[in-house]
């Protein structure tokens, strides 16, 4: 496969992502919040806890109650999205609340509720990925504690090439779709999702290809938070 | 064996130290190995290490020194926020014996108190109490919250920036562990001014080098 020579629609190389920007602490009212800019997404994430429940039927005594709600704006895609919650918000708010859960060390807080809620203001392809990112960013700015920050990709297939960050129109017109997420210290996987047609080998090409871009990612996760607070003490 | 320095910034999964050292707040042991749990600046004690974060998520452990507000009443307890996830409870028996009387009448909703904590069980219930001395209710003064590094650097580091607070400008102050200062002076501009000198220590996590322009900005507040 000549991956090295395929120039893709926006002018990328197939291991090329889209510039992303990341800002953290960007709402008062949240105890942690995050926004990224990726592409034409923009997402804003904000995490609530852990806070006490009081209806004995929510709480459990071993650990806190991980609730991750995912929804897009109506005026976030091109054709106005009836608002309210859909069968496919359902679906991606449980893959990131079981994709974020392996991370949050919940034994710690008994009886508690942490609460995410990721908003889609505008999409353009890969959504649930960038939202995994910034609910790490979130949650680290939540000082929640976590045993790893978590990074997430996606990997997809046009014209027989394997392409790193599908744009909107790759994602539209490819021939499959692998989104990764990852925790960078122990390589452990915990969202591995794959539409369309991939053989053995080519599946096996876009997880690495995948978790490269993870690192790349988890790396500016890193860069983000110590530029935050300058390093630490001046 | 220190993976890392004293007083180093540390993102959330790195690896501390091997398990020679007690893991405190802010860690954990995965296979005899210390990882951070939190953004936050390592802190090593003799044979502890914990990390102090940034923002002001404070954990409440035995004998902790805490200011607290009062949000309800229960037929024979009071229901405390203490600036933490959880909020405290504090029961009756602590102020008087088996006389039925009514609570609101001692202690009553908004009321500020200086307690310490008594006991955090398996689920994080916490138990506080007003058995020791000087501890209470306050009748007087102001509070404002402060993040957790300006508590470690007013409480453990820098006693005697503390003193000398107290002593330049004659009013009261007292530090909660969990993030609450009680600021009692002689006049209004004086403890406005003490607030201010308390919001600038909180603007950044403190070096020595910031030290001297405190120390010059109580001295030159007191000339006021």
């Amino acid at each position: 496969m000549n991956n090295e020579k395929y120039i893709r629609e926006d002018e990328r190389t197939p291991e090329d992502l889209r510039d992303i920007r990341m800002e953290i602490d960007v709402l008062s009212n949240a105890n942690g919040s995050a926004y990224i800019e990726c592409g034409g997404n923009k997402i804003i994430v904000g995490v609530y806890g852990p806070r006490e429940i009081h209806q004995k039927k929510y709480s459990k005594n071993y650990g806190a109650v991980l609730r991750c709600k995912y929804n897009m704006a109506p005026f976030s895609v091109k054709q106005r999205k009836k608002s309210g919650y859909d069968r496919r918000a359902a679906e991606i708010s449980k893959l990131i609340t079981e994709a974020l859960k392996p991370c949050i060390l919940l034994e710690k807080y008994p009886r508690s509720s942490i609460d995410i809620s990721i908003e889609v203001l505008e999409a353009s392809g890969g959504t649930r990925c960038l939202g995994i990112v910034g609910a790490s960013l979130a949650l680290a700015d939540a000082e929640i504690p976590m045993k790893d920050l978590i990074s997430a990709c996606a990997v997809g297939k046009i014209d027989d090439h394997i392409i790193l960050d599908p744009s909107e129109y790759e994602d539209n017109n490819g021939q499959a779709d692998l989104p990764i997420a990852m925790m960078q210290r122990s390589k452990n996987i915990t969202l591995l999702q794959m539409d369309g047609k991939l053989t053995h080998e080519e599946f096996i090409r876009g997880m690495n290809l995948g978790m490269k871009g993870c690192k790349i990612i988890n790396d500016m996760q890193r860069e983000l938070l110590i530029k935050k607070y300058n390093g630490g003490i001046e | 064996m220190m993976y890392v320095n004293n007083k180093q910034m540390v993102l959330p999964g790195d690896l501390l130290c091997t398990s020679d050292f007690k893991s405190g707040d802010g860690t954990f042991l995965e296979e005899d190995k210390i990882y951070s749990e939190i953004v936050g600046i390592t802190n090593f004690n003799e044979n502890q290490i914990t990390i102090i974060p940034f923002k002001n998520k404070y954990q409440p452990h035995y004998g902790d020194l805490v200011i607290g507000q009062i949000t309800s009443i229960n037929y024979s307890s009071w229901y405390l926020n203490i600036n933490s996830t959880y909020s405290g409870y504090l029961t009756c028996s602590e102020l008087f014996g088996k006389e039925t009387q009514n609570l609101k009448n001692i202690i009553n909703v908004d009321d500020i108190l200086l307690l310490r904590v008594d006991y955090v069980d398996e689920i994080n219930r916490v138990k506080l109490t007003l058995k020791y001395k000087g501890l209470g209710k306050f009748n007087q003064g102001h509070i404002i919250n402060i993040k957790q590094p300006t508590v470690y650097f007013l409480t453990e580091e820098n006693l005697s920036l503390t003193n000398m607070i107290q002593n330049y400008s004659n009013t009261d102050l007292i530090i909660g562990k969990n993030g609450v200062v009680w600021i009692n002076g002689s006049s209004e501009d004086s403890e406005n001014a003490i607030i201010d000198l308390i919001n600038f220590i909180d603007e950044k996590p403190c070096t020595p080098s910031r030290v001297n322009k405190i120390q010059e900005k109580i001295i030159e507040l007191t000339k006021e």
